[in-house]
């Protein structure tokens, strides 16, 4: 169930419904837990089962965790965690690319082998779940955090519909005492949550899918015939989408979840206004770039140990960062690509520290610019089919060639036009919030903003995508 | 603790206002501006229509009916799909067919979908306006909507959607394509406003052109169905592979008790001539029956359904449509009868 279809506007009528009836908390916790579960089997039915394995082994092993007497016992139980989280991930996420990666290595050693044909189905979400998952069971093996005593809390705490299958990843500090107290949204809550969603909604379906992912399709499925200024555009396209798409649907998860009274993170901070790759992972994909800190980064070893050991921490938590996105080596060298460039911007850093000129906004514009653009060369092996695609293209945009496409003016204005708007807006918007921003409105001016919105949402074009980061 | 993202809680910094009254605002000015932009679409005779989505085409593949000898199939181009009406087919045999067939499309791939479907053992009408183009798009297409199909029917959500969707789609003119935002922006680049398109499509499938309000003669400029420039013609070992699979499908087909007809839709003369010099009937249609030993129906063949015109050279317009599909019925029932296959007869 998309949040961008009609089938969801029902649904999500009919759980607010019931959540606001004067009924125990207990019976509104298993409202929002059924209506999880409904939400998820909604894709594909048999696979609620793997979430619910997941959620049960999860929660028996934290107890069994905090229970146990020796270190030995408790890194059984740990493994036992991980070994489950990680090999579903393993099974239904890699088990293609792990197969075509050792057939690939026996045939390079001249061993010709020819697997049985797989035909797996990728749960959608797995990856998210798995690493909310991981991170409870993780905090209580270290002990900073006590287990959930209550199943019904835990499996609601995995699986809340809101963020269960593209995120935010909420750590249990977060939402398990949410969910334990009664919630119901005030009016504040409610009708800014419906804002949110409806500004979500706006930037999925208007911009992301209605102007910016068509004229990405268009370059992208015709590399071979692309000139510089198409890739370039093409690629801007692609970063406008997929930041509308995945911010689009982060807001649409953080408003269904305030108007049923719960408080999500924020999981986006105007990213194109980065000023350097370091500032970029704190503005983009925020509740990702944070855990990966906390429970990979940190537990490499972080910046504790040389400088050398700092960079290959950094760089091996990219890595396995872009894997985490799919199944593919270019999603690896997007990550890889990430990891140098924070590298490189830490090599450079202390040639900048302490001088004052580096924090005014000439400094600070020509550099985010730079982190813009080399950005948008990373998104090409995240978006491209093949690394012969992305090759072609980035050949493109960094040397140029004689080679055109036709576009059409109107989309190249529109997409130039979005770009700019995007970069603009988020330049302005960088030390703010959304909230601020719509608190100084006049309740008028707000009112007809959300009416435009809305109608630009009806009259889109009826193209029909899943969001982006579904996949993952 | 770890650091965690709960600092920028959205709660903690909610903005205040009069939310009730202006959210009352808001829906009363989304209702009476979408109010207002239906009453001028339908001044400018914009009706409603559906969208011809991959979805769409899922839903109607979930409706073709398993294991029963009386479904029904259209498969191939916009020549099918404008011509071939489920209607007025259903009014004349009772049996309401799955209108499968699909803008300048190859029905091969299609067909072979359905051969490999153990549950389909009905009638599969196949136009074959692109049955011989070599392109490899045709291929991933049908490969697409056969994958589409699958996580269509194993997602309940999918299916409720499209249904709501289509209420609200054959109800508003507001949710026509002319009135998109695409299509506004369009039109304003041309300094104009939003024009009816002449085809609508029903929830069903079924595409309606009304020729009334088309701009035929740019229409008539465009090259005929099967006969554009970057069509690439099977010939020799390609040709015969074609054949061979299209053989095995109808096979296969036939084998569970189904059968295969091939179907030239109707054409203008000067349009036949073009589509005789680039697929000589010797070499492709000829070649087609004594391959498969289907079925095969030419319009221009049949004096009941060679009288046809097709306003465009190449389309029937929705009035000829449901008449043109009434008369291939009765050819169709002599064809079936001849070969002892009573499977469109009314049931006793």
């Amino acid at each position: 169930m998309l949040f961008n279809s009609v089938v969801f506007l029902l649904f999500f009528a009919v759980v607010l419904a019931v959540h606001r009836l004067p009924v125990r908390w207990t019976i509104k916790k298993i409202n929002l837990l059924v209506a999880s579960y409904a939400f998820y089997a909604s894709w594909n039915p048999p696979f609620v089962l793997l979430l619910m394995l997941s959620t049960v082994v999860d929660w028996l092993v934290s107890w069994r965790v905090s229970r146990a007497r020796s270190l030995l016992a408790r890194r059984a139980c740990f493994a036992v965690s991980l070994c489950v989280g990680l090999g579903l991930l393993a099974t239904f996420k890699y088990g293609q690319f792990i197969i075509d990666n050792f057939v690939a290595v026996l045939a390079a050693v001249g061993i010709q082998y020819v697997p049985p044909p797989l035909s797996i189905v990728l749960p959608v979400g797995i990856s998210f779940y798995t690493f909310q998952t991981l991170s409870y069971t993780f905090d209580v093996y270290r002990g900073r955090a006590q287990p959930c005593p209550s199943l019904l809390n835990y499996a609601l705490y995995l699986s809340f519909f809101p963020q269960l299958v593209a995120g935010p990843i909420v750590r249990s500090s977060v939402l398990l005492p949410q969910v334990t107290e009664p919630r119901q949204a005030t009016g504040a809550q409610f009708g800014w949550g419906l804002c949110l969603l409806t500004i979500g909604l706006f930037e999925k379906i208007v911009l992301a899918d209605g102007l910016l992912g068509p004229f990405a399709d268009v370059v992208y499925n015709n590399v071979a015939a692309a000139g510089q200024v198409d890739a370039w555009l093409g690629t801007i396209a692609f970063s406008g989408q997929i930041f509308f798409d995945f911010a689009g649907y982060s807001l649409c998860a953080i408003g269904t979840a305030l108007c049923l009274g719960f408080t999500l993170p924020d999981n986006f901070r105007c990213p194109y206004a980065a000023v350097g790759f370091s500032d970029f992972w704190r503005r983009w994909h925020i509740s990702l770039s944070t855990w990966l800190r906390d429970y990979l980064y940190i537990p490499l070893g972080g910046n504790r140990h040389s400088v050398p050991r700092t960079y290959v921490n950094l760089m091996l938590t990219m890595l396995i960062g872009g894997l985490w996105h799919g199944a593919s080596w270019r999603f690896v060298v997007w990550g890889g690509l990430h990891g140098l460039y924070l590298v490189v911007e830490r090599l450079l850093r202390p040639l900048f520290a302490e001088r004052a000129w580096t924090a005014r906004w000439y400094a600070q514009l020509p550099t985010a610019l730079l982190t813009y653009l080399l950005v948008n060369i990373a998104w090409v092996f995240f978006r491209a089919q093949d690394f012969s695609a992305a090759a072609t293209l980035v050949s493109a945009m960094v040397l140029g060639n004689d080679r055109h496409l036709t576009l059409e003016t109107v989309r190249v204005a529109a997409v130039c036009a979005v770009a700019l708007g995007m970069c603009g807006g988020q330049w302005l918007l960088r030390n703010t919030s959304l909230e601020a921003v719509w608190s100084r409105l006049p309740w008028v001016l707000r009112a007809v903003i959300l009416t435009v919105l809305i109608l630009l949402i009806v009259l889109a074009p009826g193209d029909e995508r899943a969001f982006i980061y579904f996949q993952f | 603790m770890p650091s965690s993202t709960s600092s920028s809680s959205a709660n903690e910094r909610l903005p205040r206002g009069p939310w009730l009254r202006m959210w009352t605002l808001v829906v009363a000015l989304v209702a009476g501006s979408l109010g207002a932009l239906e009453v001028a679409a339908r001044q400018r005779g914009i009706l409603p229509t559906c969208e011809d989505s991959p979805t769409l085409w899922a839903l109607a593949r979930s409706r073709l009916p398993k294991w029963d000898p009386r479904a029904v199939a259209f498969l191939g181009s916009s020549q099918a799909q404008l011509g071939l009406s489920p209607a007025a087919f259903a009014a004349a045999t009772g049996i309401t067919p799955a209108q499968l067939a699909m803008d300048g499309t190859s029905a091969h791939g299609f067909l072979d979908h359905l051969a490999r479907d153990e549950s389909f053992c009905g009638l599969a009408m196949v136009e074959i306006a692109f049955l011989f183009d070599g392109r490899a798009l045709h291929e991933r297409r049908a490969r697409t909507y056969a994958e589409l199909y699958r996580a269509f029917r194993a997602s309940p959500s999918s299916q409720v959607d499209i249904r709501l969707r289509l209420m609200w789609s054959s109800a508003a003119a507001v949710a026509a394509p002319e009135m998109s935002l695409r299509s506004f922006a369009r039109a304003a680049a041309q300094g104009r406003w939003p024009e009816r398109f002449y085809v609508t499509t029903r929830p069903d499938r079924t595409r309606l052109a009304d020729y009334h309000v088309a701009d035929l003669d740019r229409l008539r400029r465009q090259p005929a169905v099967g006969a554009d420039s970057e069509r690439v013609y099977l010939t020799g070992a390609a040709l015969a592979d074609r054949l061979a699979q299209l053989s095995d499908a109808v096979r296969r087909i036939e084998q569970r008790g189904g059968r295969v007809v091939f179907l030239q839709m109707p054409a203008s003369a000067e349009n036949l001539k073009r589509a005789e010099d680039l697929m000589p009937r010797t070499k492709y249609w000829d070649a087609l029956l004594a391959a498969t030993g289907a079925i095969g129906i030419r319009a221009d063949e049949e004096p009941a359904l060679s009288r046809f015109e097709c306003p465009d050279g190449q389309h029937l317009d929705y009035r000829g449509a449901g008449a043109f599909t009434t008369a291939l019925v009765h050819v169709l029932k002599q064809r079936l009868k001849a070969a002892r296959d009573h499977r469109l007869d009314p049931r006793p």
